[in-house]
């Protein structure tokens, strides 16, 4: 519980530095582009702090990999 | 606007970053020594504290005991450690660590898997040194009182090393070198012995620090030969000698040699720098290993009628005295070579420089090869001063 | 163009310098030592060889498309779409994933002999607080700031050397060759990998140098510098600590830095011979992160990259948590990272030059060409 407030808190400090930027480009792309990026970042965040495990993209690189490493 | 948000939120960084487990000074129990004993499979781990009151130079508290031992028991170390915070009052702090004792039983059965912790745990350095406990578990040891360097760790610390870098019969060997000696292949691992002497449980009494002779002294004996990690058995000061010369931990010492025509009187040569080499003198038919030991030497003391200002005297007294280094390194090489039968001494390791692909091939049955190796040995002495003396007031007093 | 600032061929030096060392510094003694043991400084030397005509080809790239950054040289190469998208997936599956590394890198190294019960999120959180601060400020001021590290980085060097000089044990690096070539060739990949092939972000970074023309020699001789040091640091450590004990170190450079002690005198000064690594960690991934935003912002063609500084480092943050379990699974991955390293930094830049080749010979055939294919 605590870790998800400072979760929570953490993303509206970064709004809060940025939201002069946001109001130059309101409804422009620049905004998509941040909202995406800062919405998978929360996302991410929330799971973690929620306590589940997510599974890191290093096993499916591992995953591809690791047939040609034994090769070489 | 931007920089009234940020200027707390550095200021916050400042604060949190060091205080995230901070440990403050009088909350602390600073280990000073550890032991580490074996008893029906469980490791027993004493470790001696400094008694803070008792030492602080400003109004130190003498009626008190300047350190104080824990002693508890676990199947690892780690248990045992973090079982002693229930008898010890503060938690103990380990960085301070000056020496580490190992009982005599322990090292008979191997003490290797007792050290894990120690090179794992970023709470230990690898600098304090190692001794064995001749003749007595660890932990009598540590409890001994001992006067003058009040904190019983640091008085065999100092006793160690000022007895390693003037005498050369011990060995100051530290937790690194250790663990580089044990992993080597070419040299099994020696460890100095540290003895007490008198009654153990007198030692533990202030009484012992109220004399000037107290009756309980810790001291340090001769060299333990290791076997991988078990003890195999002790040099004695002789060999222990040799063992030092060999692997040039030598830096100074003393040569007594008789006065040239008189057995029975002495004079002490004093090396003030030693140097040794080993070397792989050939191969063909069969390895040839030698010692060579150059040193530089003074006359300290005289105590016979000879004439110093001759060349020649001196040249007799360098030759006693390379005598006398050399019967020492071969004996410490008959012991390595015939009573132990395995290389304690690095040849190994001189031979896995010198040649790498012979030693692929022995490595593993090394010690069988080492006991039928010729070793040759050689000794120069150069003495160069005698002292603010030439010729001993001595000489002048007739018979 | 996204970043208006400008750096000096000395300050791109200085950058290229302690980007190489960067977290190197901590590890790769071990890394060296593990295969090639007292033989770590051939595998040096090779690998720096190796990693200096990498880098000699890295600038060849950038000079054929007239310094231009690296997605404008993908958008050439492969067209707006594909070159946009390989662009995407270079930032974020390589750049940034890097970049997670080396924060963790440097969390783990402090929650597990500095600072051991304090939380790696909080340490995380200070070091990119720092990192993003420096990277919404611009390449023009954080390459400054760096100019002003290098006194004490050279200061506590050389207060390094000196003091370990007592302790050096010449017959540590003993016998050379023991093991053959083939251990030798082995850490060398390791080292080529990490950290030279890692120069490849500098792809990004050459267009905004005064005169990127000047860039070959300063990228070369911050290569040496960098590499030369990693070097170094690694044959002192052998020659003081030992090849053995140094490749089961997990942060052998602090071990080495442990064993300083002049006369009980002057020890335990571990915690400053850090402040070495702290700047080059901070330097290196100061510069993956500048680079992460500055690439995601020209693919999505932003007006500035300032902007999604902040998203990014929340997003870096996150990874830097989860992207490994245990330090058991990073050193298991190793190996499998060294390939995928090198998919992205040699053969993927090698398909581009290789394609521009190609292409270039049309364009040089007929000026339409060009717009043809572009």
């Amino acid at each position: 519980m605590g870790y998800t407030l400072i979760t929570l808190l953490i993303a509206g400090l970064v709004l809060l530095i940025d939201r002069r930027k946001l109001k130059q480009y309101k409804r422009k792309r620049e905004n998509r582009v941040y909202f995406s990026i800062f919405m998978i970042g929360l996302v991410m965040l929330l799971i973690k702090s929620a306590g589940i495990e997510m599974p890191s993209p290093l096993n499916g690189i591992s995953y591809v990999l690791k047939p040609l490493t034994k090769m070489m | 606007m931007k920089r009234i948000v940020l200027l707390p939120l550095c200021a916050l960084v400042l604060f949190l970053a060091g205080c995230w487990n901070n440990r403050e000074l009088e909350t602390l129990g600073i280990a000073v020594a550890m032991g580490i004993d074996k008893i029906d499979h469980e490791y027993v781990v004493t470790v001696q504290l400094v008694n803070p009151s008792a030492v602080s130079a400003r109004q130190s508290d003498t009626s008190r005991a300047p350190i104080v031992t824990y002693q508890e028991k676990g199947k690892t170390i780690f248990e045992a450690i973090r079982r002693v915070t229930k008898v010890a009052p503060r938690k103990t702090y380990y960085p301070h660590l000056k020496i580490l004792v190992i009982g005599e039983e322990l090292a008979k059965d191997g003490f290797a898997e007792a050290l894990d912790l120690l090179s794992r745990d970023p709470e230990f350095r690898n600098d304090f040194y190692v001794v064995v406990a001749k003749d007595h578990p660890a932990d009598d040891v540590l409890n001994v009182l001992v006067p003058v360097e009040k904190i019983a760790a640091q008085n065999m610390f100092t006793k160690l090393q000022t007895s390693a870098d003037v005498f050369a019969p011990t060995l100051a060997l530290t937790f690194g070198e250790l663990i580089k000696d044990l992993t080597s292949h070419g040299k099994h691992a020696v460890i100095t012995g540290i003895q007490l002497t008198g009654d153990a449980k007198e030692g533990e009494k202030m009484e012992n620090l109220q004399t000037s002779n107290p009756k309980v002294r810790l001291k340090y004996t001769g060299i333990a030969v290791f076997k991988d990690d078990k003890l195999k058995g002790w040099l004695n000061e002789k060999e222990s000698k040799g063992y030092n010369y060999i692997v040039d931990n030598v830096k100074s010492t003393i040569v007594a040699v008789p006065c040239i025509d008189d057995k029975k009187r002495f004079l002490s040569v004093e090396l003030i720098d030693a140097d040794t080499k080993l070397k792989l003198n050939t191969m063909k038919p069969k390895p040839e290993m030698s010692v060579t030991v150059k040193a530089d030497a003074n006359i300290a003391e005289v105590g016979c009628a000879i004439d110093l200002t001759k060349q020649a005297t001196v040249d007799q007294i360098e030759e006693l005295a390379e005598k006398d280094i050399n019967a020492k390194i071969r004996s410490a090489i008959k012991a390595a070579q015939d009573e132990f039968k395995f290389d304690f001494l690095g040849f190994g390791e001189v031979m896995h420089r010198a040649e790498p692909g012979y030693w692929k091939k022995v490595e593993k049955k090394w010690d069988k090869e080492f006991v039928d190796i010729t070793i040759k040995s050689k000794v120069t002495v150069d003495i160069e001063k005698l002292g603010k003396r030439s010729n001993s007031f001595i000489n002048e007093m007739g018979d | 163009m996204l970043e208006k600032g400008k750096i000096s061929v000395r300050q791109f030096t200085i950058l290229v310098a302690l980007y190489t060392i960067g977290t190197a510094i901590l590890i790769i003694p071990s890394i060296l030592a593990a295969k090639a043991k007292q033989d770590a400084w051939i595998s040096g030397l090779l690998g720096l060889a190796i990693g200096v005509a990498m880098v000699i080809f890295y600038w060849k790239l950038s000079e054929r498309f007239q310094y231009v950054n690296l997605i404008e040289i993908l958008e050439k190469c492969f067209g707006k779409w594909i070159g946009k998208s390989v662009g995407f997936l270079f930032f974020v599956c390589y750049v940034l994933l890097l970049a997670t590394f080396v924060l963790r890198d440097i969390g783990d190294f402090m929650t597990t002999v500095m600072m051991v019960e304090t939380p790696i999120e909080a340490i995380h959180i200070i070091f990119l607080i720092i990192v993003l601060y420096g990277v919404k400020l611009g390449l023009e001021v954080f390459t400054r700031t760096m100019e002003l590290f290098i006194p004490w980085i050279v200061l506590l060097l050389v207060a390094l050397f000196l003091t370990l000089l007592p302790q050096i044990e010449v017959t540590n690096i003993l016998p050379v060759f023991e093991n053959g070539m083939k251990p030798i060739v082995q850490s060398s990949f390791s080292f080529l990998v990490f950290p030279f092939l890692e120069m490849v972000v500098f792809l990004m970074i050459i267009p905004y140098v005064n005169r990127p023309q000047d860039t070959k020699k300063a990228f070369m001789l911050g290569t040496i510098m960098g590499g030369g040091l990693l070097i170094f640091i690694s044959v002192l450590t052998i020659l003081v600590v030992g090849p053995t004990e140094t490749a089961r170190s997990i942060y052998p450079t602090y071990d080495l830095t442990k064993t300083i002690n002049i006369r009980e005198f002057f020890q335990r000064v571990e915690a400053l011979m850090a402040l070495i690594w702290f700047i080059t960690v901070f330097v290196k991934l100061l510069v993956l992160t500048y680079v992460s935003c500055l690439g995601i912002a020209q693919v999505f063609e932003l007006k500035e990259y300032r902007i999604i500084v902040l998203p990014i480092g929340l997003v870096l943050y996150v990874l830097s948590l989860s992207i490994f379990p245990s330090i058991s699974f990073l050193i298991e991955f190793t190996p499998v990272y060294d390939l995928y390293a090198f998919l992205w930094c040699a053969v993927f830049p090698f398909v581009v030059w290789l394609v521009s080749l190609v292409r270039g010979g049309e364009r040089n055939k007929s000026g339409t060409a060009r717009t043809e294919s572009g």
